[in-house]
C-alpha cells in the first residue's frame, strides 16, 4: 500500500498505506472500519462498488485486516442504499462458506470477522468519529481531535482504521500486481485509476474509472467515451470538483487535471469523487441555497457555529430568492460564514469540531464572489438575471 | 478528443452479469490476492508493497 501511494478516496486524500502506520504497535483489539455512508450530494460511486462487486471491498478488507493485525472489521453502510446491503450480505454469507472470511482463512492461522451495519440516512455519520459514535450505538455526532483520533483512541477507544469503500476494493489489485504497478498508473502525485461520479448538465452522467491526475475536467466532461458533451451543447459555467463542500471551479479550470495537489493549489478539492456540472442556463442563487439547504439539515447540532450559522444562511438565500432579500444580506452571508470559517479560505478554517459547517460556506463563497451580480439582480428585482432557469419562477416572478 | 486510457481496476467486473456473486467473482480471477497475501506474504510485506 506505502509503494502504491494510493491516496483514500473518501474526501481527505491522505495516503491509505500511511494511515495504516499509524496504529500503535502491540495494542489489542483493533478494529477496522469501511466507511460506506456515502451520502454526499452527487456522490454515488462507493454504491456501484457495493452493488456490483462486493467480493472485491470484502477481499480488500481481509486483507487490510491481515495487514493491520486486526481481527473484526466493521462495514458501515448506508442506509438507504438497500441493493448494496442485499448483494454485500449474500456476499459475507457465501465468504464464510467457502472460507474467505471466518477462522482460519484459505487454511492459514489468520482469523477475522466482517460485522455489517446499516446506518440511518444521517450525512454526518460520513465523518469518520461520527461514524465510530453511531457505531457504538451512540447518537451520531463527530468527535474532538484530539485527543479522538481513530488510530489512537476510535471504536470502543481501541486503535481503529477508518477506510473508504473504493480505497479498499483497490488493495486486491494493488496485492496481486504490486504497489509499484499501481503507482505506474495515473500521475506521481495522483496514483492508480480513479472513479468520479459526474452528475448535472452533462449529457451522459454517470461513474467512469479514469487515470488518476492525468485526465482534464474537460474530457471528462466532454469525451464521448465519459459524458458527451453539455447538454444541448451548451457552455459550462461552473462545476463542484470533488463534492458538494468544494469551492467550486469556473471555465478557466476546465483544462486542469484531476490531479490532487493541483486542485487543492488552485482553491478545491477532489473530495468525495462527486463532480457537479452546471451549464450557463443555472440560476447560481439556486444552486447555491440547494447546497446550502442540505447542510443546514444534516448538521448534526453540536457546534453552534454551524448549527446555527448554517440555518441562517439557508433561510438568508431563502429570502432572497422568495424576493424578500435585502441590500445588507450579501454582507450578512458573509458575515455568518466568517463566523464558521474564519477567513473564508481554503483549506477551510473551522470554529467547529467537523467539517460539516464550513462545507455550507463553500458554495456561498464560490457564488458570491463570481456571480454577485446574480444575488444583487435578485434582491432588486426579486428575480433572476434574464437567461437563467430558476426553479423559483413563479414565486419570484409574483414580486416582479 | 484523445483521453488517457488504463486498465480498469475496479470496475471491470460492473460489465460481468454475474460479477456480484461468489461463483462470478471467483472464475474472474476473485479471491487470489487473498489466498497470496495469507499464504505467502508477511503482514509488513502487505502494508509496504
Amino acid at each position: 500500500m506505502k509503494a502504491a501511494e494510493i491516496q483514500g478516496r473518501g474526501g481527505a486524500g491522505f495516503p491509505a498505506g500511511t494511515k495504516w502506520g499509524f496504529l500503535p504497535a502491540d495494542v489489542h483489539p483493533r478494529y477496522l472500519v469501511i466507511n460506506g455512508d456515502e451520502s454526499e450530494p452527487g456522490t454515488y460511486k462507493d454504491r456501484l462498488l457495493m452493488e456490483r462487486d462486493p467480493h472485491q471491498l470484502i477481499e480488500g478488507i481481509v486483507i487490510a485486516c491481515y495487514a493491520l493485525n486486526a481481527a473484526q472489521a466493521f462495514l458501515y453502510v448506508r442506509g438507504e442504499m438497500a441493493l448494496a446491503q442485499e448483494r454485500l450480505a449474500q456476499a459475507l454469507n457465501d465468504a464464510y462458506a467457502n472460507n474467505m472470511v471466518g477462522k482460519n482463512i484459505c487454511g492459514s492461522t489468520f482469523s477475522v470477522d466482517i460485522t455489517l451495519t446499516w446506518g440511518a440516512g444521517a450525512y454526518i455519520v460520513g465523518e469518520e468519529t461520527a461514524l465510530i459514535e453511531s457505531l457504538e450505538g451512540e447518537r451520531g455526532m463527530p468527535r474532538l481531535k484530539p485527543p479522538f483520533f481513530p488510530a489512537v483512541k476510535g471504536l470502543y477507544m481501541q486503535p481503529t482504521i477508518v477506510n473508504n469503500v473504493e480505497t479498499l476494493a483497490n488493495v486486491p489489485y494493488i496485492v496481486s500486481s504490486g504497489g509499484s504497478e499501481f503507482k505506474a498508473i495515473g500521475a506521481p502525485t495522483s496514483t492508480g485509476m480513479r472513479m468520479f461520479a459526474v452528475s448535472g448538465h452533462v449529457k451522459k452522467p454517470g461513474v467512469f474509472e479514469v487515470p488518476n491526475g492525468v485526465t482534464t475536467f474537460r474530457m471528462l466532461f466532454e469525451a464521448p467515451e465519459y459524458c458527451g458533451g453539455v447538454r444541448d451543447g451548451r457552455n459550462v459555467k461552473a462545476f463542484i470538483p470533488g463534492g458538494a463542500s468544494a469551492m467550486w471551479f469556473f471555465p478557466e479550470h476546465l483544462d486542469m487535471a484531476l490531479d490532487k495537489p493541483t486542485v487543492d493549489k488552485a482553491g478545491s478539492m477532489l473530495g468525495s469523487g462527486a463532480i457537479v456540472v452546471m451549464d450557463d442556463t443555472t440560476d447560481m442563487v439556486a444552486a447555491c441555497w440547494r447546497i446550502v439547504r442540505f447542510f443546514a439539515r444534516e448538521s448534526c447540532g453540536k457546534c453552534t457555529p454551524c448549527r446555527e450559522g448554517t440555518t441562517w444562511l439557508e433561510r438568508v438565500l431563502k429570502r432572497i430568492l422568495d424576493g424578500h432579500g435585502r441590500p445588507e444580506d450579501i454582507d450578512l452571508l458573509m458575515e455568518v460564514s466568517e463566523s464558521i470559517s474564519p477567513g473564508i479560505a481554503w483549506p477551510p478554517r473551522q470554529t467547529t469540531i467537523c467539517p460539516l459547517g464550513p462545507s455550507a460556506v463553500s458554495p456561498i463563497a464560490s457564488a458570491v464572489r463570481r456571480f454577485r451580480h446574480e444575488f444583487d439582480h435578485y434582491i432588486a428585482h426579486g428575480r433572476p438575471i434574464d437567461g437563467v432557469e430558476s426553479p423559483f419562477a413563479v414565486a419570484a416572478a409574483s414580486h416582479a | 478528443m484523445s483521453v488517457p486510457s488504463g486498465p480498469r481496476i475496479i470496475t471491470s467486473r460492473f460489465d460481468v452479469a454475474d460479477g456480484h456473486t461468489y461463483a462470478g467473482y471467483v472464475r474472474t480471477g476473485g479471491y487470489v490476492a487473498l489466498r497470496k497475501a495469507v499464504g505467502s506474504m508477511t503482514r509488513s510485506r502487505c502494508t509496504t508493497k
